[in-house]
């Protein structure tokens, strides 16, 4: 054996446990997608081929526009909501306060991102309730009566999105908060002697040093907003009738509740496809904004 | 080189997969073949809240003193509603893993047994007929779901109606006593505008609307109408019965102020108990509950005359999948679990027994003056609609449902567009 197929062979060990994670729980679903894409297949019976008859089922489907449309609104609410209100969260504890109180308020806004998701949104969903709930509890003492957390198409997406924002805001809070980490102090020590006032300190030295960490939390939130199912499914179970049900949420439906697997799969890639455009847009428009240069 | 590398890591995933997928075993199915002595490991899918882990043990030592070679490993599995839970076991079966002996209501029976997903027990039953232990005393109506194309799938072990539950201390306050059998809707309408109070910034309710498939059908059926036609190939929610009923639902929220907008995660018992609401639609099950709370202030009555009166029935059995390595061992737990000793150990302040000679002996201790409206309503009693689509079915219901109790929707669009769904679905 040569030295190169040695280090080839060292390479392609040092490879295969991600490899084989990769292809037995990636590209083995994505290519097991598209074959079922074309066929008829209940899990029970044999899959049957059908040619393109998904296809024209999706393009026919009176549903599948509402909850693409729910999908986007709830892509156009929690995305700012996550990358701005995280990035202010972390700069407010990245402050010159007490180490005691920083680790404190770290727990805070993580903590709710490790309870359990259906524990919480249960506890949530009585704090909706219009008639018995605490909010609307509080709300009446400032002489707001009776939101219609739940039943009303429009206040069921403000529902949604404070339940997101308090259990998952601490993802995006936690990543801003190792960026800022890494930015050397020494910057803004110059900066500050050179006359920078905060506003220029932060528009010239946080967000360009902390772009690469704000395009990660764009698209890790794009991406995760788009494929929303865990809020919907827990606050509002998708109603009132379709108002709230995601594009994932009703996959689900078609692939667990209806069982056909093909047309669960047609929907599937048509979701993979928009995240997949979704994301390469903005990677091309990250060359323009986001520097890697940390020096 | 390279190539080689490539064939071992595509061996090394096919291997993985052909781990992960579940080994066809041979099928003892002689009948004739089964002995007490049959060693046998069998799972069951029953839930905790049917059956605690202390009342499971306690059937299982009697189950193994008949035959101790049969050792029985719990599986639980939780569902949404009756839908999303056959959903689950389905998955189960698909996935490989498929359990051998599965707790199934009315509603999911026809949907595996149309899909020969079920052992037919008949050839069991004639080389056993001891394991049934008096087959004769099950109701013969309550069982006769379980019996399908002359085939027998389980023996019946619950079942349950739906009459009106009342807080008794709320009744009370406004001056009302429990409303006689025959009492009308415009009696109901008069009780819930008088059940409906605030005191002190507390706000109660008359009724709490069921949003249940089970608990809807139920007031469907006492206005002449259904989800269904009878042979359960066309929806009848177009029926001008189906909308006036689902109007009047509606109508109860928004125009007469007597019921609490539904929300998703409503608990109508605990807000009964609570004194949110003082009338609610349910079964026995309840029961269970009120003794859990230590809860007495509590009366049942049929519910109210509309255009007619029916009741409506649902019920389970524990039939057994055919794709068990041990037909004989899961008849006999399917058999046992049916019987007398589960039936009065699981049965005593839950659903209501389906033995005759259980039901008589159970019922009399429910605490509740009118118990006997469980009893009365077994033998008129109409079973709930529950087509093999009945995952489907009740999903697009429940869709539709919700907009007209969110107000989203008059009950005549509503009913139209789920018609619509719900035909297309019964024509797959």
């Amino acid at each position: 054996m040569t030295k190169k197929s040695k280090d080839l062979l060292v390479g392609y060990l040092f490879l295969a446990p991600a490899l084989l994670l990769f292809l037995v729980f990636i590209a083995e679903p994505v290519i097991a997608s598209l074959i079922l894409s074309f066929t008829k297949y209940n899990v029970i019976t044999p899959s049957k081929f059908i040619g393109l008859d998904n296809f024209k089922a999706f393009f026919e489907d009176d549903r599948l526009g509402l909850v693409y449309w729910n999908t986007l609104k709830f892509v156009l609410i929690l995305t700012p909501l996550h990358v701005v209100l995280g990035l202010l969260l972390a700069l407010a504890v990245q402050r010159k306060i007490a180490k005691g109180l920083k680790y404190f308020y770290r727990t805070v806004f993580y903590f709710p991102v490790l309870a359990t998701s259906a524990a919480v949104a249960t506890a949530w969903s009585f704090m909706f309730n219009k008639e018995f709930g605490i909010l609307n509890y509080f709300l009446s003492l400032f002489g707001i009566e009776g939101i219609p957390w739940m039943q009303s198409p429009n206040w069921v997406y403000l529902a949604v999105a404070i339940y997101s924002f308090w259990k998952f805001i601490g993802n995006a809070f936690l990543y801003y908060f190792i960026g800022l980490q890494n930015i050397p102090e020494t910057l803004y020590e110059a900066a500050e002697i050179d006359g920078a006032g905060k506003l220029q300190r932060f528009m010239n030295i946080t967000l360009p040093m902390l772009s690469p960490m704000l395009f990660f939390v764009l698209v890790t939130t794009l991406i995760g907003t788009t494929q929303i199912f865990d809020e919907p499914y827990l606050i509002t179970g998708g109603g009132p009738g379709d108002a709230s049900r995601s594009v994932n949420m009703y996959i689900y439906e078609i692939a667990f509740q209806k069982h056909q697997m093909g047309y669960a799969s047609t929907v599937s890639i048509s979701l993979f496809l928009a995240i997949l455009a979704i994301t390469a847009l903005q990677f091309g428009f990250s060359k323009k904004w986001v520097s890697y240069d940390q020096e | 080189m390279r190539k080689i590398l490539m064939l071992c890591l595509i061996l090394v995933w096919c291997f993985t997969l052909a781990a992960c997928s579940s080994s066809n075993s041979s099928n003892n199915s002689d009948p004739a073949s089964g002995t007490n002595d049959e060693k046998a490991e069998l799972t069951l899918v029953w839930s905790k809240g049917d059956a605690s882990d202390a009342q499971l043990k306690d059937i299982l030592t009697e189950f193994n003193k008949l035959y101790p070679n049969i050792k029985v490993n719990r599986i639980e599995v939780i569902g949404s509603s009756w839908g999303d839970y056959f959903n689950k076991i389905q998955t189960m079966i698909a996935g490989g893993n498929p359990p051998d002996v599965i707790r199934v209501a009315i509603e999911g029976i026809q949907m595996f047994a149309k899909q020969d997903l079920l052992l037919p027990l008949d050839e069991y039953m004639a080389a056993d007929p001891d394991a049934l232990d008096n087959y004769d005393d099950i109701h013969k109506k309550l069982q006769s779901p379980f019996v399908i194309d002359g085939k027998t799938y389980g023996f019946v072990w619950d079942w349950n109606n739906v009459v009106m539950h009342f807080n008794t201390d709320k009744l009370k306050e406004a001056g009302l006593s429990l409303p006689p059998k025959d009492w009308t809707k415009d009696d109901f309408l008069t009780y819930a505008q008088k059940l409906t109070t605030e005191k002190d910034g507390k706000k109660t309710y008359g009724f709490a609307i069921p949003t249940y498939y089970f608990g809807a059908s139920a007031w469907l059926f006492n206005n002449d109408a259904s989800v269904l036609d009878d042979a359960m190939t066309t929806s009848k929610l177009d029926d001008p019965n189906a909308i006036e009923l689902m109007q009047f639902f509606q109508d109860l929220i928004y125009k007469y102020k007597v019921a609490p907008v539904p929300n998703p995660k409503d608990d109508a018992t605990q807000m009964l108990m609570n004194g949110q609401i003082a009338m609610m639609s349910a079964g026995k099950w309840p029961f269970s509950t009120y003794a859990k709370s230590k809860f007495t202030s509590v009366d049942v009555q049929f519910l109210p005359t509309f255009k007619t009166n029916k009741v409506i029935f649902g019920s389970g059995a524990f039939p057994v999948l055919n794709s068990t390595k041990y037909p004989d061992a899961a008849y006999k737990l399917s058999a046992f679990l049916g019987g007398v000793y589960s039936q009065k150990t699981t049965l005593s302040d839950a659903s209501i027994p389906t033995r005759i000679s259980v039901m008589k002996e159970v019922l009399p201790k429910t605490p509740a003056s009118n118990w006997q409206v469980y009893s009365d309503s077994a033998d008129i009693a109409k079973a709930v609609e529950s087509p093999v689509q009945y995952a489907d079915v009740e999903s697009i219901f429940n869709r539709y449902m919700g907009l007209i109790l969110a107000n989203q929707s008059d009950a005549a669009t509503a009913m139209k567009k789920a018609k619509e769904e719900i035909d297309q679905v019964l024509k797959n």
